[in-house]
């Protein structure tokens, strides 16, 4: 996947995101501040059994942090908690090297295209680390 | 000359003919850098004097007895006296720090902690960067003072009317000259004019104004001013503290260490007299003739011809922003339309996706909360797209902006 469909594929979750909406009091819910641009968001999430049931997130933030709070819905929705460390740990190789795009998850691989962006790596990283936070409440 | 006359002649002084020879690497063609107010491109002669310091000037600052010793001390007094002359201070009243931000702790840990009681005031206005923002809320903290804000009107203007403000419990007013994000000039003069007649001192931050406007200490009458070298086209790791002699009598050195002292033993120590004993450790030289080398720069333009360049090219932007339906304009400080730093948003398109798409097409711009977290509170945003100018930006630079505003209005929206 070259840099420009990648970004096509950014865009598309931008736009039409999953997991954006309201999260209501069954959700336990992680909060990811960058301090850089001051993005906030919230992510919600319900467990059973530690399999995640499902997640919603909320979020005054960029295209990069919407984007990737979508990917990680799509990934991580019916997954064991243990999931979340397993794929944020591929999202984290792909940005330090876009080359290890090829043993990654599919669903990850566009974010590749902010590799050699190291000010957008906190965008992609957020929601994944308010989500952790969300899951030890 | 008579004004009329001078005035005329600073107008049609073409600031950016002269000033652009000396950015021979700034490729202006292909990239337009609206980010002068985080750091300035550097002119030939500021990238020389450095270079010059390491070549000729290579050994330690007023530690050394031989020839090329006394020759770098010699050259690090006279870049000391260049920077002072540059804001009209005395030599002995201005002590190079490596930043704006460590000449503010200098004032806050150094002087006004021995020296401020509990429930006395320190004002800042809404619009400070966190350089002068944190030291003072650290110090309160500490000390017992307390922290007060100087709020502004929608037009960006300092309520300075506050009767609380100036009451006999306001230990000192610590404001910016010229907004980071808000970019204009806060009435400054009249501000020190005003707390001097009441016994307040003053602390002005002219980091983002010391690149473009006309400072002198001695008419301004402040007791500190504090700016960097890396704003005003000098280098970076260099800042300097303009300090009020009664003041500098009552302040101890932010650090201890080499250089400093007339003598010392198990019991005592004799610090050297001022603006040395401020200094600990070895002398940063190439900075310091680098920043003398800036001062001579923008000497070298007349002072009103940069400030007036750079206002009214930062009016031709707002006028093309506004032009564009979905940009908001942030309102500039002190009022009116001139400013050389511009803040605004775009409805719809968060602030690092416009950033980016200006960045993919050579347009650097900053985003974010500037270091402002004040103001964005206040102004109700999470973050904000920023374009400075210097002097060497120009019209050209207008369109590619606003190409860009527009292509990630059709990306984003």
């Amino acid at each position: 996947m070259n840099k420009k469909e990648s970004q096509a594929v950014l865009l598309a979750h931008y736009k039409s995101p999953t997991g954006l909406g309201e999260i209501d009091e069954n959700y336990s819910v992680g909060k990811g501040i960058n301090p850089l641009c001051g993005d906030e968001i919230s992510v919600g999430v319900t467990l059973e059994n530690d399999v995640i049931t499902d997640i919603k997130f909320q979020a005054r933030a960029c295209s990069i942090c919407i984007a990737s709070s979508s990917i990680m819905n799509q990934l991580l929705i019916n997954e064991k908690i243990s999931q979340i460390e397993y794929y944020y740990q591929q999202l984290n190789g792909l940005l330090k090297d876009s080359c290890s795009a090829i043993q990654t998850e599919e669903l990850l691989r566009p974010l590749a295209s902010i590799s050699a962006m190291p000010s957008r790596h906190k965008c992609a990283q957020l929601s994944w680390e308010a989500l952790s936070e969300a899951c030890k409440h | 000359m008579n004004s009329l006359a001078a005035k005329k002649s600073i107008s049609t002084y073409d600031v950016y003919q002269h000033a652009i020879e000396q950015f021979s690497h700034y490729d202006n063609e292909r990239y337009h850098y609206l980010d002068s107010a985080a750091t300035s491109q550097k002119p030939d002669c500021v990238i020389d004097a450095v270079t010059q310091g390491y070549r000729h000037f290579c050994a330690p600052v007023h530690r050394a007895s031989y020839p090329l010793g006394e020759a770098a001390s010699s050259a690090y007094e006279t870049a000391r006296a260049r920077v002072a002359q540059f804001i009209n201070a005395p030599t002995s009243q201005l002590i190079f720090t490596k930043s704006c931000t460590e000449a503010i702790n200098q004032v806050t840990l150094g002087w006004a902690k021995s020296i401020i009681k509990p429930q006395q005031k320190i004002w800042l206005t809404r619009m400070e960067h966190n350089a002068n923002y944190l030291p003072w809320h650290q110090l309160c903290q500490t000390t017992g003072a307390e922290l007060k804000i100087i709020e502004m009107d929608e037009d960006g203007c300092l309520l300075l009317e506050q009767e609380e403000i100036w009451h006999e419990s306001t230990f000192l007013i610590a404001l910016t000259h010229c907004s980071n994000v808000l970019g204009g000039e806060n009435p400054i003069q009249e501000l020190c004019d005003k707390a001097r007649a009441q016994g307040i001192y003053t602390l002005i931050d002219a980091a983002q104004s010391v690149s473009h406007l006309p400072l002198d200490v001695d008419k301004l009458a402040c007791d500190f001013l504090a700016f960097s070298a890396h704003k005003m086209y000098g280098p970076e790791g260099i800042g300097a503290l303009y300090i009020d002699v009664k003041r500098m009598a009552e302040m101890s050195p932010l650090l201890m260490g080499g250089g400093i002292v007339e003598s010392v033993d198990e019991q005592h120590i004799v610090l050297r007299e001022a603006p040395y004993c401020f200094e600990a450790g070895s002398p940063n030289l190439s900075g310091a003739l680098g920043f003398a080398a800036a001062a001579d720069f923008l000497q070298g333009l007349p002072a009103a011809a940069v400030s007036q360049y750079v206002g009214e090219l930062g009016r031709q932007f707002r006028q093309a922003l506004a032009q564009q339906g979905n940009v908001t304009l942030m309102p500039i400080a002190g009022g009116g339309e001139h400013s050389s730093v511009l803040s605004f948003t775009v409805d719809g398109v968060h602030p690092h996706d416009v950033a980016q798409v200006a960045a993919d097409n050579g347009v650097a711009i900053r985003t974010g909360n500037h270091c402002s977290h004040l103001l964005l509170n206040h102004l109700k945003v999470g973050a904000l797209n920023r374009l400075s100018l210097g002097v060497y930006n120009r019209r050209e630079d207008i369109e590619p902006l606003i190409k860009s505003i527009k292509l990630a209005t059709e990306i984003f929206t």
